[in-house]
């Protein structure tokens, strides 16, 4: 919980960007359903517990897959759950996954954000997991081996919805710059969103050499 | 749980200081602060635009345990002398912040963070390409 320094006056500088990376990146933002509601997390663990604690959130890039895994790791931090995260870049990611997992409790969850990029590997992170009895939970974009907890999907109303939980823009993005953003990132939302980073720089600088 | 409220008043009404120029804030907390464990002040930097993110901490100080205890925390001061760099600037795809950030620790695990921004130098902000051209 923090307080945004969007809301400080500051009296020299530019307002703050609510699109910025700080304001958007897993974590920062509420999982939200196809309806723009905010996910029902507890009751999505609840379904990971019954699957064996094997699970895969599975969607096309930008739909959420890392936020949503972001809250349900929070939501262990919460319940004294403890959980391993890994976020895969590099193959020195899954070096390190693999290690991790090797080390994990049986009680640990193992969290995988781009799970599709430790390849070959996966069967051996699987291996090894099954063998430690630690859950598995995973984001990907492509269909895994893993059982499916949540299939995420991105539409316009899950944008607006997420624009109106950033920090205010104070009136400078509208309805249709959302739907042009939208439609132009081809529904990744993530994109989107820096879609809007771009314009609200724009027309604060525009707005400011013209004052 | 309500949040607490923590204000920050610079010793320069402007938020703005030269580079090596020191600066002192003082800052103060109301509302609910019961089962408090720990107190973060921080004079940092940090970047915020469209990329990953990297922060520098310039200054840092933790009460925590008896020394907690001894501190009346509900308000304080951060003095310190700023480096030469680096300055806040207004990029278009990057920018450099500097704050005045306060944590606070609550039994649970709870944590509370409110950072006060200030400007280090006097970077004009990035202007759009082709922007101020004759």
């Amino acid at each position: 919980m923090s307080s945004r320094p969007a809301e400080e006056k500051v009296i020299t500088r530019l307002p703050f960007n609510p699109f910025a990376t700080r304001y958007i990146r897993a974590g920062r933002i509420e999982p939200l359903n196809e309806n723009g509601v905010p996910c029902n997390i507890e009751e999505i663990f609840e379904r990971f517990q019954s699957l064996s604690r094997y699970a895969a959130i599975e969607g096309p890039h930008g739909s959420g897959k890392s936020t949503l895994l972001a809250a349900i790791v929070e939501h262990c931090k919460q319940e004294k759950i403890f959980t391993k995260a890994f976020v895969i870049r590099s193959f020195g990611d899954v070096l390190q996954l693999i290690y991790g997992t090797a080390f994990a409790s049986r009680k640990a969850i193992v969290c995988v954000d781009g799970w599709e990029r430790v390849g070959y590997f996966s069967g051996v992170v699987m291996a090894i997991a099954r063998f430690r009895r630690c859950g598995l939970l995973v984001t990907s974009h492509k269909t895994t081996r893993l059982s499916q907890l949540m299939q995420c999907r991105s539409n316009q109303q899950i944008l607006n919805a997420v624009v109106g939980c950033l920090p205010s823009h104070g009136g400078i993005i509208q309805e249709d710059d959302c739907e042009d953003a939208f439609r132009k990132s081809s529904g990744n939302l993530r994109e989107a969103l820096l879609d809007l980073y771009d314009r609200f720089e724009r027309r604060i600088r525009t707005a400011k050499a013209d004052a | 749980m309500s949040d607490p409220t923590i204000t920050v008043v610079f010793d320069q009404p402007s938020r703005e200081y030269a580079p090596r120029m020191p600066m002192s804030a003082h800052y103060a907390m109301t509302g609910v602060i019961e089962n408090l464990r720990a107190v973060e002040q921080s004079v940092l930097w940090y970047t915020e635009g469209k990329g990953e993110e990297d922060l520098g901490v310039h200054f840092f100080q933790r009460l925590a345990g008896s020394e907690l205890l001894k501190t009346d925390v509900s308000h304080g001061v951060v003095t310190v002398v700023l480096p030469a760099s680096p300055l806040s600037y207004e990029g278009l795809i990057v920018k450099i912040r500097w704050c005045v950030r306060v944590r606070l620790f609550f039994a649970g695990g709870r944590d509370f963070v409110s950072e006060h921004v200030f400007d280090v130098g006097h970077v004009p902000p990035a202007r759009l390409p082709g922007e101020g051209r004759t």
